[in-house]
């Protein structure tokens, strides 16, 4: 219904001239540099960010306080948007229910420091109490000390509350005004004084606000408003080392695992319908399969070696015994602390958990497709160009097996130039039905899981899951595209040609080391320096 | 009894009574807007609600003529409504038989009429979203100078813009080009959102309010503006948007205090039963409580309301005296076809599918009848247009041809000559998969209702190569 028989001749040679798979950045653009920039810095373009939900949650809390924004309704803040996997509010303009929200919102989160005024302002509110105590929150929510003026605005609707209002209404609207303001609902980078081109340094404030949104998720610290202040984020040696104590610290845990879940596209398994009629093993097991790619993540990063390699070679997890059990034989031994030591026949890595496995598999006759095509995208960074017009619909017959189907259904040298690729991928994993159970038939045949792999830098016949996995552990082009994947998410924005620069730097830096390799970032050009024009 | 002509034919206590609100109400709350007490030239009012993956089409139909038919099952809670009914049986959503993705996403093209176009809001179907307003906004827009909200959404888990499942597949209602509506899921903060400077019991309180949201605004206006001149080019469209929507709202909420009965704030949930698919009911319910005063108290004129669309499950049916069943989604391809591999249906497994879709669009409808139709102060009800339309004939096939609309018109709105059955094209959900057999496109639609809101020079909406023109056999 979607494609018209005329016009495929011609979608079909611009499909084949152009090829299905490209490299990202192809379409790029204009060189770096331009008058009064920093001209031998390359980095990509990039826009103004409004905090996401998350963020603006984090941030309130970071700075009021967990107990103090316990009843706030966070869940009414304006809805984030996405570039490819990753959250971001790059592309989402404001409009009056956005701008309502927000207001709702901040008079919510005002009434209840309001509430706590007296404990919140701790001295006498002479003028210096209260200047103190503007500047101290503005500095907070600013992320920079606010300027004189500011201040005296602050202070001038202060005087106004205080006119014929007690103290609450004061502190209420202090936190209500700011909460509003562009400076708190945006991630405002002009650059450093004097930069004005189209390449520019930020300021140490800006880096900072960067590092923590980038690593927690939430607004910097005093310690390092403190570090920007004294220009010590002003140097790739000081970017590192707040970027090394933000990430040992245990708020980075929450970046490491939205990092690790939206990546690999397993971040809706928490809503995502599987049909309970076909997997009834699932629904009690869903928490236990989240829990265990969180553990494993944490477990990888924090106390093994953080090694990319090892990530989809690890040959141990952490499930609870009833997902072990679901595992059987993929489990050979368990440890302390729900640990479990995998048998690497059927399983290996992040990849063959049942989390990736299940979040791939919406329709599970399509499986292969929807994991072919993750693995390829997600974790080779290729992208895709879906002609317009194509009919991806496979009727199914559920007596033969889907591998077959999928063949069948894509056979033409038309489809080919994209599941010729997508298909060996996923058909690897075939020894996973739908929610990742190891299987051995499909359909009442046996399971096909060898495959060829082409068009990348590990061409090869594979058999199963775990033979492609060690395969993706040697690959160059799978560890230029995780840093890719970590540049994307830090400045939540796509990647362009010019930050090739960075990508290569900060993957050459790391040899392999996700530790290193979120610290290379943090001092790359790309995260230093804003390109402010497209 | 209908409300045209001299004298308030509703006493205070009356409505109250009508609006679910009593004497409490009745002693607290003298006022109510012009608007309602007014009901011979009381303005038009538009309802448009959107539950997905179709219906079984096959028993949704009506039998009988166009001016002589007898409702089907899943319609029959409707029956009080049948002589204003107009029931739409072959109007295809063709903006999605158009453009590149399944036929859920035809949720974004319903009100649209426009394609999804290939966009990177959906990566795993790379799909966009749709460029073009949906009606309600158009509408809205119009009347944007009338009441308080141009349109106000009310929803029920799980539509939201954002979220890994999330996309045009799950959102009808766009404000502009690419430019989503979230539904309101929350009904107590909906509340806070619709009432917030309605007049109340404490006059004062509201003075002060006002006043110190002026302050905040104003302050909040100079940062912006400062940002604006100190942030690079790129960055100034941002601000333009953020700055003329704070005059917006700054616009709204100086808006002269408006008189009308408030209800009482719904507290009966907790925040985590919002994402709870087992109270959709519940949800439904109090969304439709919301809707009702709104339009009371004349704060829109367009209400949307949106059931849970591919991923709801049925286990409230139960509670509503119906055979429970799972997910809406699985039951809606078992109707057609087998959903995987490990489970084929055979025509005992479809034969219930299709009666527990059925069971949920006869519910919808009662819901739609009891809980929002019945319960409209009168004079509200008789100008007001209710749309339902689905974006999917049934959800197995995909099929965006031959939807199911049903539209309920008020006694006093006018428009079209109700109580019909129209019936275009021969399509069968079954047989006729992907073949256009005659239908009339859904943009055709979008147009009649947006002349019958005295939009009446409005003569396209959507993708003009779809249509151009009302769909003239309405009147």
């Amino acid at each position: 219904m979607k494609l018209a028989a005329a016009v495929l001749p011609t979608v079909l040679a611009l499909a084949a001239a152009a090829g299905c798979v490209g490299r990202i950045g192809d379409d790029e653009r204009s060189e770096a540099g331009g008058p009064g920039s920093e001209s031998s810095i390359a980095a990509g373009a990039s826009r103004l960010q409004r905090l996401t939900r998350v963020e603006y949650q984090r941030a309130v809390t970071a700075v009021l306080g967990a107990d103090l924004v316990a009843t706030v309704h966070f869940g009414d803040l304006p809805a984030d948007g996405k570039v490819g996997r990753f959250e971001s509010n790059v592309d989402l303009g404001m409009n009056i229910d956005s701008i309502d929200a927000y207001r709702s919102i901040a008079e919510e989160i005002g009434a209840l420091a309001g509430a706590n005024a007296a404990d919140l302002l701790g001295c006498d509110e002479s003028d210096a109490c209260t200047e103190g105590f503007i500047q101290k929150y503005g500095k907070l929510l600013y992320r920079r000390p606010l300027s004189d003026k500011e201040v005296s605005i602050y202070e001038g609707l202060w005087t106004t509350a205080r006119q014929d209002g007690p103290l609450e209404d004061a502190v209420r609207l202090m936190f209500t005004a700011m909460l509003q303001t562009p400076d708190f609902l945006y991630r405002l980078e002009k650059g450093a004084p004097g930069q004005a081109g189209d390449v520019r340094k930020l300021s140490g404030y800006e880096v900072a606000a960067r590092l923590a949104f980038f690593l927690w998720r939430s607004g910097p610290d005093a310690t390092l408003l403190d570090a920007a202040e004294h220009g010590a984020l002003d140097t790739p040696e000081g970017v590192e080392a707040e970027a090394r104590r933000l990430l040992a610290d245990e708020r980075a845990d929450f970046t490491l695992l939205r990092f690790s879940t939206e990546w690999l596209g397993i971040d809706g398994l928490e809503s995502q319908l599987v049909d309970a009629t076909a997997f009834p093993e699932f629904e009690p097991l869903r928490a236990d399969i989240i829990d265990e790619t969180n553990d494993f993540i944490l477990h990888w990063f924090r106390k093994d070696d953080a090694q990319i390699a090892k990530l989809f070679t690890a040959d141990y997890s952490f499930a609870s015994p009833a997902l072990a059990a679901f595992y059987g034989k993929g489990v050979t031994s368990s440890g302390a602390g729900g640990e479990i030591f995998l048998d690497g026949a059927q399983r290996m890595g992040v990849l063959t958990q049942a989390s990736f496995l299940t979040a791939h598999a919406r329709t599970p006759s399509r499986a292969p497709i929807y994991r072919g095509k993750s693995i390829l995208t997600d974790v080779f960074c290729r992208e895709l160009h879906l002609p317009d017009g194509v009919n991806t619909a496979i009727k199914f017959n559920p007596t033969l097996p889907a591998r077959k189907q999928i063949e069948d259904a894509t056979s033409s040298q038309y489809c080919q130039s994209c599941h010729g690729q997508i298909n060996p991928l996923g058909f690897l994993f075939e020894n996973y039905d739908g929610v990742g159970k190891w299987r051995t038939t499909d359909a009442g045949s046996p399971v096909n899981a060898s495959a060829k792999i082409v068009g990348t830098d590990v061409d090869g016949q594979f058999d199963g899951a775990t033979s492609l996995a060690q395969k993706l552990a040697q690959s160059e082009q799978v560890a230029s595209c995780v840093s890719r994947q970590w540049l994307r998410f830090a400045l939540a924005r796509t990647d362009a040609k010019l930050d090739e620069g960075s990508i290569e730097a900060m993957t050459k830096k790391a040899q392999g080391d996700t530790r290193e390799l979120v610290v290379a970032l943090a001092t790359s050009d790309a995260f230093r320096y804003r390109r402010t024009v497209p | 009894m209908r409300g045209r002509g001299a004298g308030a034919m509703w006493t205070r206590r009356k409505l109250l009574r009508a609006a679910g609100l009593g004497t409490i109400g009745a002693a607290l709350y003298p006022f109510l807007p012009r608007s309602v007490a007014d009901a011979a030239t009381g303005p038009k009012r538009l309802i448009l609600i959107t539950s997905g993956q179709g219906t079984d089409m096959t028993r949704w139909r009506p039998t009988g003529s166009e001016s002589s038919f007898t409702l089907s099952y899943p319609l029959e809670p409707l029956a009080a409504y049948q002589d204003r009914m107009l029931v739409l049986d072959g109007i295809d959503n063709e903006a999605a038989i158009r453009g590149p993705g399944s036929g859920h996403f035809g949720q974004g093209t319903m009100w649209t009429g426009v394609e999804v176009p290939t966009g990177d809001v959906r990566p795993d179907e790379h799909l966009g979203w749709p460029t073009g307003p949906s009606i309600d906004a158009i509408i809205g827009e119009r009347l944007s100078d009338q009441t308080k909200f141009p349109a106000f959404y009310w929803g029920t888990w799980p539509i939201a813009t954002d979220g890994p499942n999330q996309g045009p597949n799950g959102i009808s209602h766009y404000r502009a080009s690419e430019d989503p509506v979230n539904p309101r899921l929350n009904p107590a903060t909906a509340f806070d959102t619709l009432f917030d400077g309605v007049l109340g019991t404490d006059p004062a309180a509201g003075a002060k309010l006002r006043k110190e949201r002026k302050s905040v605004i104003d302050l909040v206006r100079g940062e912006l503006n400062r940002a604006r001149a100190e942030m690079p080019a790129i960055d100034k469209d941002r601000f333009d948007a953020h700055i003329d929507s704070l005059r917006q709202l700054e616009e709204r909420l100086a808006q002269a205090a408006l008189e009308c009965v408030i209800p009482d704030r719904p507290t009966e949930y907790s925040d985590g039963d919002i994402h709870d698919f087992d109270k959709v009911n519940l949800f439904t319910r109090l969304q439709f409580d919301l809707m009702r005063m709104a339009l009371l108290c004349d704060l829109t004129r367009v209400a949307c309301f949106d059931w849970p669309h591919s991923e709801g499950y049925g286990h409230y049916m139960s509670e509503e005296g119906y055979r429970e069943f799972g997910s809406i989604h699985t039951v809606a391809h078992m109707m057609t076809y087998e959903l995987n591999p490990e489970q084929v249906p055979d025509e005992a497994a479809r034969a219930i599918a299709r009666e527990d879709m059925a069971n949920l669009t006869n519910w919808r409808s009662k819901m739609l009848a009891t809980e929002l139709l019945d319960k409209l102060v009168p004079d509200v009800l008789d100008h007001t247009l209710l749309v339902w339309a689905s974006e999917m004939s049934e959800g197995g096939t995909h099929s965006n041809r031959n939807v199911p609309i049903v539209m309920v018109q008020g006694a006093e709105f006018g428009s079209f000559s109700a109580g019909r059955y129209l019936r275009w094209g021969a399509y069968d959900p079954i047989e006729n998969f992907s073949d256009n057999t005659g239908g009339e496109p859904m943009n055709k639609l979008l147009v009649s209702i947006c002349q019958s809101m005295g939009l009446t020079d409005v003569d396209e909406v959507g993708d003009t190569t779809i249509s151009t023109g009302p769909l003239k056999e309405l009147v």
